[in-house]
């Protein structure tokens, strides 16, 4: 084949996928990084802080106990940085939340208090969309926490869910790598309120009866954090979620590293 | 640029000051934000791009750019020529994709399938541009980088080089390997379609 047209298909392929605009998003994202950073040289990653100075929350929680002279304690959820086998030590998740994470039982009103791993019925997923690509699917999902600040590290266990609780694809049939684990070099990702991470969960080779619509993600924690079931977001079909039978070789399902 | 030389620096403007800034320095200030919003305005579709055909994924490159964003203004005053903002941009552009890339856990998603359904569908100029883009996937980010930057952007070697920190002679046998990969790809989807057709 000729190398003109060589060149003109690479051309072609490039321009069809390259994005046209900018999201808004993003333009909104830049334009606000001046007026909310310094100027001067720093880390090259956001990093969550404490909205109240960790100092103030000490202090306030010595000042609410000396006043009420009672203590009220609540115990670490299991799933809590110490109950994490492989986690531990390395999962503090930053230098402003250490200094709770020792005691395990901690006053409930202080930003003092140990940030536990999330917990999966405090999270929740939404499947914002999927791609179809020739023997895949992609789901770009969203996990939002919405309770305490929490973190979520490691990689969970995967499975791909119809409308009646069918088991399309499992991760986990995969042997250990598709069980929920935790590594020492996974990052740990702190979520306040509101906040949430984002992943790509790649599906392929579905070889069994039709599905029930609609099509969802489920994820089960590592370190007994839970399962919790992503659904598709408002707008977003399951038309493109089931992937097709390539072959009689097993269905896989696995997902990107977490980000924010 | 921009107008900057009008705005002087002057002494003691408490009213603008703001934590991040000495109150002598705020008019100097103001007029670096204007410049870097200016700056990064006019190169943010092309950095937007660039991220996103290096990545193969919008969203990370979203958050690439805007990272390199963050990493930019925070180094803004060691660029002391800024008629070379353009590339420096995008170097550090490519240099959070590359990181960001390398910190994926699991590898980068490919989009991937057999020769044999591609070609299925009939179309010949589809197909081979659908092995064509599947090939571009399998690239290292440095390679697709390059190809991007030539064929998309049409840059020269030297153009390359100052974006991607290397030698031109990196850059060339970069450009080499990646089109070699590429080409073979193309051409074996090329004998497959006369093949079923």
């Amino acid at each position: 084949m000729s190398d003109e047209r060589f060149d003109q298909d690479l051309r072609s392929v490039l321009q069809e996928d390259a994005p046209r605009d900018v999201p808004d998003d993003l333009r909104r994202r830049v334009g606000a990084v001046p007026a909310t950073h310094p100027a001067t040289s720093g880390p090259t990653r956001p990093v969550w802080r404490h909205p109240v100075p960790l100092w103030i929350g000490v202090v306030s929680a010595i000042a609410v106990l000396l006043a009420v002279g009672t203590l009220q304690f609540r115990p670490a959820p299991q799933s809590s940085v110490g109950g994490a086998p492989s986690s531990t030590g390395s999962a503090q998740p930053s230098p402003s939340t250490a200094a709770g994470a020792n005691s395990s039982p901690s006053p409930t009103p202080s930003h003092a208090a140990a940030v536990t791993a999330c917990r999966a019925a405090n999270l929740v997923g939404r499947i914002l969309s999927w791609q179809g690509a020739a023997g895949s699917r992609i789901a770009d999902v969203e996990v939002t926490n919405t309770a305490a600040p929490c973190f979520v590290r490691g990689t969970p266990a995967l499975q791909l869910v119809d409308a009646s609780g069918r088991i399309l694809l499992d991760s986990a049939t995969a042997g250990p790598s598709g069980q929920p684990h935790v590594t020492s070099t996974d990052p740990t990702f702190e979520l306040i309120p509101g906040a949430h991470l984002r992943t790509e969960v790649q599906a392929s080779n579905y070889c069994g009866a039709a599905p029930a619509a609609p099509i969802d993600i489920a994820f089960t924690l590592p370190s007994g954090g839970g399962r919790f079931v992503s659904r598709p977001g408002p707008g977003v079909s399951s038309a493109e979620a089931v992937p097709p039978c390539n072959g009689p070789t097993a269905g896989h399902i696995e997902m990107n590293g977490w980000r924010r | 640029m921009t107008g900057m030389g009008m705005l002087r620096r002057q002494s003691g403007h408490p009213e603008i000051a703001t934590p991040m800034t000495r109150p002598d320095d705020a008019d100097g200030l103001a007029a670096r934000r204007l410049a870097f919003e200016r700056l990064t305005d006019q190169r943010l579709l092309r950095a937007y791009r660039l991220a996103t055909l290096v990545m193969r994924d919008s969203s990370a490159a979203q958050d690439a750019v805007h990272d390199a964003a963050v990493l930019a203004w925070t180094r803004f005053d060691e660029l002391r020529d800024r008629s070379l903002f353009d590339a420096w941009f995008d170097r550090i552009v490519l240099n959070v994709c590359r990181q960001r890339l390398r910190e994926r856990r699991v590898r980068p998603l490919v989009i991937d399938a057999t020769p044999e359904v591609a070609l299925a569908d009939g179309a010949s100029g589809r197909a081979e541009r659908d092995v064509l883009r599947r090939a571009l996937s399998r690239l290292t980010p440095e390679h697709r980088a390059v190809v991007v930057m030539r064929h998309l952007e049409g840059y020269s070697n030297s153009e390359i080089a100052a974006r991607t920190g290397e030698r031109e002679g990196t850059v060339k046998s970069r450009l080499h390997y990646a089109l070699r990969e590429l080409r073979a790809a193309y051409d074996a989807a090329g004998r497959g379609t006369e093949g079923t057709q």
